[in-house]
């Protein structure tokens, strides 16, 4: 379907639409559809008057939407880009570096499979405390663990952020090595006399590389759920957190939105740029 | 079965089992009571020595709360709610998946894509979040039963998950249906019917029993994030706390995730509140993930035994009819 991309744009606009108009049907515990359709007209009409949303809580007024909520937008999105940079760079490595080692090879995969199922709010509880307990016992503030009110911190989020990111593509990366040395241009490359090191720098990671592609969209949905519970435990002026205090319906909808369409775009400029080499490597 | 020698499932499989185990028989015959010290005296039974919360001790496993209640006893009776929902919406979650799967191999493809591309956009949606807004209204309103709001909850878990179940059991479908055995079927005169339960259905179950413990584990996620953002099953009150007068999130049933949202203020003070429940939630997906992959070797190893024994045949009838050769060519 991403042969038209525009199709594909529209369609999956109007399906977040029809998921963000949720919120308003419901009474207590009766879905009633009178109120999701005029949730959707009024979706349809912010979405159109963008200047016209506003959020607001108890003790604050109303403010508008825009442009208040392009800098935790913003902030949230360099740290996931960054978090997935850092990811892919340090999974990569370290999978080569894990099948280069003939040792570790065969032993990893079960060590893999545990790391791969640690829940995101392990991990960052663990931080929290390691910060806190060097703390007590250092008088050394780490770094900064929660942003006030001017100052960003950026290093302790993306850390942990890209921690299970990078055991994913770990993972991913391994099995596809394995996969690919069984292909017969490694032999005839290795035969010609070259050391497995060059052999995968050279040809096994670009072609991992397009099936890590393909991949990317359950890790991206994996850091969207992560940065939640990442930003709700450093208490980060994100999207997500804004979201949490913020949020009503329109809101949400637009924010989704926001958030939806530089991945969109990633993904189609991937397809496009992949072409007709990636089609085997497509997963489903 | 060969599943049941794999010590790895079998582990796995005995840490639900045992934690299921003692959560029934805490609620059943120790009537799910919940001991509850808030100070601790001296010999003499007067001079108080210390007062909750406890950090872990000999005494009390997991310590305990701020009003004294016995932290290990709120784990093992949280348990059932988290398991049983956690089983509950999974197989909710596969049985309607699997129709909306069939529903949609029914309709004109075009419908299928176009519904497709509707549903994909759905994925990147942050599903707590979404649950949060959905049920913030609902669970914390005081004129429904506990009952109604964990059913309501349940129903929404399984609902956000249906269409992208859907749409991933509709390619699995398509999937099959491209064989050839399947056009062989249908040239023979078979229904749609046949064709769905004597020839789509053996390949489907291993899929469906891989897609079960993987909605499983998102479950457990899901659950751990709700119960972050205090979306507690069964309901949130806000109750003072008695000691300190800090008001705070309080479930009503002792489930894993409402410990962890409701403790979490208390980071600080009484870090074993939070950590402990957090370890559980860990524990539980991580067995998961392993009964997952021991399941996926299994059906793999199944599947290579199959080819083996139809090879092993082959190989033995060749040879039969080898022996059968005339030793010389006659003229």
């Amino acid at each position: 379907m991403l042969a038209v991309p525009h199709l594909t744009f529209l369609l999956s606009v109007i399906g977040i639409f029809l998921i963000g108009a949720l919120p308003f049907s419901f009474t207590g515990t009766q879905f009633q559809i009178s109120k999701y359709i005029s949730g959707l007209n009024q979706l349809i009409y912010f979405v159109f008057n963008p200047s016209e949303i506003s959020y607001s809580t108890v003790m604050l007024s109303k403010r508008p939407l825009f442009p208040e909520v392009l800098t935790p937008y913003l902030y949230s999105m360099t740290i996931l880009t960054m978090a997935l940079i850092i990811a892919l760079l340090l999974g990569v490595c370290s999978a080569s570096l894990l099948y280069l080692s003939k040792h570790f090879r065969d032993k990893i995969k079960i060590l893999l499979l545990i790391l791969e199922s640690i829940p995101d709010i392990l991990i960052a509880v663990i931080f929290q405390f390691f910060i806190i307990w060097f703390y007590k016992n250092t008088d050394i503030l780490l770094f900064q663990i929660a942003s006030s009110y001017n100052e960003e911190s950026y290093f302790i989020p993306v850390l942990t952020l890209s921690i299970l990111p990078t055991i994913l593509f770990t993972n991913v990366t391994f099995l596809n090595i394995e996969q690919e040395v069984r292909k017969d241009y490694f032999e005839i490359v290795k035969a010609k006399g070259f050391s497995d090191f060059y052999v995968i720098l050279h040809h096994v990671i670009p072609n991992t590389l397009i099936s890590l592609f393909y991949n990317s969209k359950l890790i991206f949905w994996y850091m969207l759920s992560n940065l939640l519970v990442i930003e709700y435990i450093f208490n980060i002026n994100g999207i997500m957190n804004f979201l949490y205090t913020y949020g009503t319906p329109e809101v949400f909808t637009v924010c989704i939105l926001m958030i939806f369409s530089p991945l969109f775009i990633f993904f189609s400029v991937g397809h496009w740029l992949i072409g007709r080499r990636g089609e085997s490597y497509e997963a489903s | 079965m060969k599943l049941l020698k794999n010590p790895i499932f079998v582990i796995s499989l005995s840490f639900f089992t045992l934690l299921l185990l003692s959560s029934t028989v805490h609620f059943f015959i120790l009537d799910n009571d919940i001991p509850q010290t808030q100070i601790i005296y001296a010999l003499d039974g007067v001079t108080p020595i210390d007062k909750a919360p406890f950090s872990p001790s000999s005494k009390f496993w997991f310590g305990t709360d701020h009003n004294g209640n016995d932290f290990f006893y709120q784990i093992i009776s949280g348990a059932k709610y988290t398991f049983l929902i956690m089983f509950l919406v999974s197989i909710l979650r596969l049985v309607f998946s699997l129709m909306g799967g069939i529903l949609l191999s029914f309709v004109h493809k075009k419908i299928s894509l176009f519904l497709n591309s509707l549903i994909n956009a759905t994925y990147f949606l942050p599903v707590p979040l979404l649950c949060y807004f959905i049920l913030y209204p609902i669970l914390s309103s005081e004129a429904l039963s506990f009952f109604e709001k964990g059913v309501f909850q349940i129903i929404m878990l399984v609902i956000v998950a249906v269409p992208m179940g859907s749409t991933l059991f509709w390619s699995e479908l398509e999937l099959i249906k491209k064989n050839d055995f399947i056009l062989g079927a249908k040239i023979m005169g078979a229904g749609s019917y046949r064709i769905f339960t004597k020839h789509m259905v053996p390949h489907l179950i291993p899929k469906l029993i891989l897609y079960y413990f993987q909605q499983c584990i998102l479950v457990l996620l899901l659950m751990a994030h709700l119960g972050l953002i205090k979306m507690f099953f069964g309901g949130v009150i806000l109750k003072e706390d008695v000691v300190s007068g800090v008001n705070k999130y309080v479930s009503l049933s002792n489930e894993w995730s409402g410990l962890i949202g409701s403790n979490y203020y208390q980071i600080v003070i009484a870090p074993w509140l939070i950590i402990i429940p957090v370890l559980f939630f860990s524990l539980s997906i991580i067995f998961m993930n392993l009964i997952l992959a021991s399941i996926k070797d299994y059906q793999a190893t199944r599947e290579v035994s199959k080819k083996e024994k139809i090879m092993i045949k082959r190989k033995t009838t060749l040879n039969k009819m080898s022996a059968f050769q005339p030793l010389k060519k006659s003229i």
